[in-house]
């Protein structure tokens, strides 16, 4: 019996799961089918909205006679004990609907949060891999000095060859094809996939068996390098689910495909693709022997009984022994491993962690706001106690009984929090720019049901155990003589939660403050160039088709077209853009170096651009020239290099003039020294809060690569331009797949989107905090103020002026308030400082924030006091005295 | 539960609604064919919890058929009368008639 109704949303189909739990089979399936037939039929007459609540009102009714009957013995136990707790406690709610909903709300708030951010927490973090023994599965990536990078096949194939500790090393890599099409003649457009090229170990080493058919062999040449695995999602939708598709040749960009095999269901790797190609290894030695060609991401399972550490200790012997092997291209290269889970997710975990923390405090603040609205209630409610204390309520029976209606609350809090969470959910998704891992999907399954039981039962316990122990801890006789009055044990039992809500409140707005503060440091500071206004695509040309100069060709034409295009003020080509992870660092040795010197150079960005590239990206000139048409094939090597690179190089002189000689890595042509014409500004290449990387430029036409980032100033909006600039293209190439459009504005936001999250995410939850700390302020001085109506009457009446009555309400406020704002500060000094890495351009205890927090809360407090200080005032002390 | 067992006011009124669909119907229709003539809206829970009842007691039979996609892949729980149901419900009718009888002037019932 399947319980969920895919096309319904969320929150009917968890409905759907109460209703499956609390009747038999028969009467779930109808009564299900009957639901969902109906909302459908009255949705669009009522809405959405009001559909989805009748559905819950059918729902909770027929959940409510359904367990009663299928639990016989349950209805005979809700008249003994805790059900006879709760049924009094469900009566003495309905009697105060007014109070009733405000707590709800407000937990559902808390609730709702912390659901929403668990269900992060749970996706990412908790719920494993879907691969068998995901916690042998590891990522080894390289370490060139201090940078991080990808590793060469070639090496890949070393530690695959020298270690023992694996059970197989896979490599990969992106990729993009153009899709003609089925060339049986599907009648399908044409389409543009991402692809993972991949050595054929890879669904072995996942553990992942093919749907149908087979992968191709784990080691083999290039010559059978077009043989690809469809995913089970391309399979279906272009291939019709077809078995025989198992060796039919399909046309990808231009050249015909062997299908080899089909994969599981679901399966992709390692973000959503479309289909797996072979990556085989090039027998020739230029290209694969080239040790510092990193473009392969590595996994790894390790085998039984190896431990991470294991693993790391081989790795570095490894590299120990390729550093003297293979000294121009290995010296400084380490190798390391993480598990697979970790380099997917180890830059959000911070973030997530402190959105945890964040939720946590909201849902404190709404269990000590919970607490004071029970406390005040419960304080009218004292005669109702005392009374059955009077005929025998033992004081436990009192407690159990005040408890369980807390906790009933908070359930039903909980479950409206549901609804909370799924707009949360819904609204990070929505600022969420880049793909989550594929097996990261966000759904309300068991384990985050349970958490939202678990902590609304936990809230209710917590919020309802303070006022029950007060409230029970009672002199009978002294409760009937003293009528509705309070006394000052009530009142001094409030202080202590408004001083922890202003507490938590303090820590949550510094915390959001800070964040906050970061985020828009990240934002408006300097990357070294211009953002606005850029469009930029990435074309790769097919190896097969273009050698260097058929590439640069392309390249060239491409610019032209571009520069035809109405609306395009600059355009501009690199094989490598800023921010977009395509950079490639490279070893250097410069001229008069010893081989021992050269191996101590920093690495460099490598980038080959066209003339007009500096312009176009705004990147100044500071020295020299910059390229021009007289740089060209056959003219003298030139470069130009950075301010930073030209200050490390050569310390104190004159870069211009200077000789670089790059390293054989790359590929296009045989090592030339390059003469240093010009020096640039700086430019940040990983991610705003980054340090600029030492860069070098060469003219393209003076090398030749196998595609690169095209990029459009524009004088009107970017994005329409890509219709024209898809055009241009394909003009001279209709093969050739353009993929990655973006504005340089979106690349540089998508670095930097876990900050985004986090800063808006805790802003939020900062106001929410607020504003909860000012309800509850409020409501304590307001429910003080009633306490001491008669206090107040006579002390105006014994001649105290409006603004002394309206002095002493305030002077109540402040003596919890500041106290608050004092613990929360204090707390904030320690905390903050945990939180530093994920700060940028403000300090963890920057004054300022600290300053402004404290004003806001001292502000909220005078002012959520201000408003029962001013009534009490203004009250006729005789009528105040003859309510008594 | 004797033969002699006389019927439920919202037992007469779903087995009704169950004569007037043609001896058969699944919940959704039964809820409907209530609505359209009493204005009285039901919960289909309650209507489930009678209608296994009058199952329990051999009043009706239900069966279900083959699931469509249109309600999200779930099948209609069908409900027919069973000559004891019409027979419960004329005997209840019948008791009703009695009671009533000799009232009528009185131009309220």
């Amino acid at each position: 019996m399947s319980v969920d109704h895919p096309k319904l949303p969320l929150v009917l189909r968890t409905a759907n799961r109460f209703l499956a739990i609390a009747l038999p089979r028969d009467d779930f399936e109808g009564l299900s089918g009957d639901l969902s037939e109906e909302f459908d039929s009255i949705r669009p007459r009522l809405g959405s909205l009001r559909a989805g609540l009748w559905y819950w009102g059918q729902t909770f009714r027929a959940v409510v006679l359904g367990t009663g009957r299928r639990f016989d013995s349950l209805r005979e136990f809700a008249t003994h004990g805790w059900g006879k707790d709760a049924r009094q406690a469900v009566r003495q709610l309905a009697k105060a609907p007014g109070f009733s909903l405000t707590v709800v709300l407000t937990l559902a708030i808390g609730i709702g949060t912390n659901t929403a951010i668990f269900s992060f927490v749970n996706a990412l973090l908790l719920r494993p891999l879907p691969y068998p023994n995901p916690d042998r599965l590891v990522e080894v990536y390289g370490f060139n000095g201090s940078e991080k990078t990808r590793l060469s096949l070639r090496e890949v194939n070393d530690l695959k060859e020298q270690s023992r500790s694996f059970d197989g090393v896979v490599a990969f890599r992106d990729s993009a094809y153009n899709y003609a099409g089925d060339s049986a003649g599907d009648g399908g457009a044409a389409e543009h996939f991402e692809i993972t090229r991949t050595t054929g170990d890879l669904f072995r080493v996942l553990g992942v068996p093919l749907e149908i058919g087979n992968t191709w062999p784990a080691i083999d040449d290039r010559s059978r390098s077009f043989e690809i695995v469809l995913t089970h999602e391309l399979w279906e939708r272009r291939f019709h689910s077809d078995p025989s598709v198992i060796g039919r040749q399909v046309l990808m960009d231009g050249f015909p495909n062997t299908i080899t095999g089909v994969a599981p269901p679901e399966f992709t790797f390692p973000a959503r693709v479309a289909l797996f190609r072979c990556w085989g290894i090039d027998r020739d030695p230029n290209a694969y022997e080239q040790r510092d060609r990193r473009n392969a991401r590595a996994i790894a399972r390790l085998k039984p009984g190896v431990s991470l550490e294991q693993a790391a200790t081989e790795l570095s012997s490894i590299a120990q022994r390729l550093s003297r092997d293979f000294p121009s291209t290995n010296v400084r290269m380490q190798f390391r491993l993480s598990l697979l889970r970790d380099s997917y997710i180890a830059d959000m975990k911070p973030y997530l962690y402190l959105l945890l923390g964040a939720v946590g405090l909201v849902l404190l603040i709404a269990c000590a706001n919970v607490a004071n609205l029970l406390l005040s209630r419960g304080t009218s409610r004292r005669r109702e106690l005392s009374i059955r204390t009077a005929l025998g309520a033992s004081r436990t029976i009192l407690v159990r009984q005040l408890i369980v209606e807390s906790t009933m609350l908070s359930l039903l809090g909980g479950v409206v929090g549901l609804t909370v969470a799924n707009g949360v959910i819904a609204g990070i998704l929505k600022m969420i720019t880049i793909d989550l891992p594929p097996w990261a999907t966000l759904r309300l399954d068991w384990t985050v049901l349970l958490f939202m039981i678990g902590i609304s039962v936990l809230t209710g316990v917590v919020s309802g155990v303070m006022p029950a122990i007060r409230l029970s801890r009672r002199d009978p006789r002294e409760a009937l003589s003293e009528g509705d009055r309070g006394s000052s044990r009530q009142v001094t039992a409030l202080g202590p939660m408004v001083i922890a809500e202003v507490t938590f409140a303090a820590v949550l707005l510094v915390g959001a403050a800070l964040m906050m503060q970061s985020f828009i440091q990240l934002k408006t500071v300097d990357l070294g160039f211009r953002t606005d206004r850029l469009l930029t695509f990435r074309v790769g040309l097919s190896w097969r088709k273009y050698n260097l100069e058929r590439s640069i060709a392309f390249e060239q034409r491409v610019l032209e077209g571009l520069r035809r295009i109405p609306g395009a003020a600059d355009v501009a080509y690199t094989t490598a853009l800023p921010l977009t992870g395509h950079e490639q660092t490279i070893t250097i040795s410069l001229e008069g170096q010893a081989k021992e010197q050269a191996n101590q150079n920093p690495l460099v960005y490598f980038e080959q651009v066209n003339t007009d590239f500096l312009q176009t990206m705004g990147i100044p000139l500071r020295r020299g020239r910059l390229f021009t048409d007289g740089d060209r094939a056959g003219s003298p090597f030139v470069a130009l290099v950075s301010d930073h690179a030209a200050r490390r190089l050569w310390p104190g002189e004159n870069p211009i003039g200077k000789r670089i000689l790059p390293a054989d890595a790359f590929r296009p042509w045989a090592p030339q020294w390059l003469t240093v014409v010009g020096v640039v500004g700086d430019v940040k290449h990983q991610s705003p809060a980054s340090d600029p990387g030492l860069d070098i430029y060469i003219p393209f036409v003076q090398a030749g690569s196998q595609g690169g980032d095209f990029v459009i100033r524009s004088s009107i909006d970017p994005l329409a331009l890509i219709r024209d600039a898809k055009q241009v293209i394909a003009a001279v190439d209709r093969e050739e797949p353009a993929s990655e459009w973006l504005t340089m504005g979106q690349i540089a936001a998508n670095t930097i989107w876990q900050r985004r999250v986090a800063a808006l995410v805790s802003a939020t939850l900062g106001v929410i905090a607020l504003l909860l700390a000012t309800i509850g302020i409020y409501g304590v001085i307001a429910y003080t103020v009633t306490l001491r109506t008669k206090e107040i009457g006579i002390r105006s009446a014994l001649g105290a002026s409006a603004s002394g009555i309206v002095r002493i309400v305030m002077l109540d406020s402040a003596r919890s308030v500041l106290p608050g704002i004092f613990l929360g500060l204090a707390a904030s000094v320690v905390l903050a400082r945990s939180v530093s890495s994920l700060l940028f351009g403000v300090a963890p205890g920057d004054p300022a924030t600290f300053s402004v927090v404290a004003l806001v809360l001292l502000f909220v407090g005078a002012a959520a006091a201000s408003i029962p200080a001013l009534r009490a005032a203004r009250r006729d002390p005789l009528v105040a005295l003859r309510n008594e | 539960m004797g033969s002699r067992e006389y019927l439920g006011e919202f037992e007469q009124v779903v087995l009704l609604a169950l004569l007037q669909l043609g001896e058969m119907g699944y919940g959704l229709t039964i809820r409907r064919e209530i609505h359209k003539r009493t204005r009285r809206s039901v919960s289909l829970g309650a209507l489930y919890s009678t209608l296994n009842r009058l199952e329990g007691k051999g009043l009706v039979v239900s069966w279900l058929a083959d699931p469509t996609p249109q309600r999200g892949g779930k099948s209609k729980r069908f409900f027919r009368i069973e000559p004891a149901g019409v027979k419960a419900l004329k005997r209840t009718q019948h008791m009703l008639a009695l009671m009533r009888r000799g009232l009528e002037p009185l131009g309220e019932l």
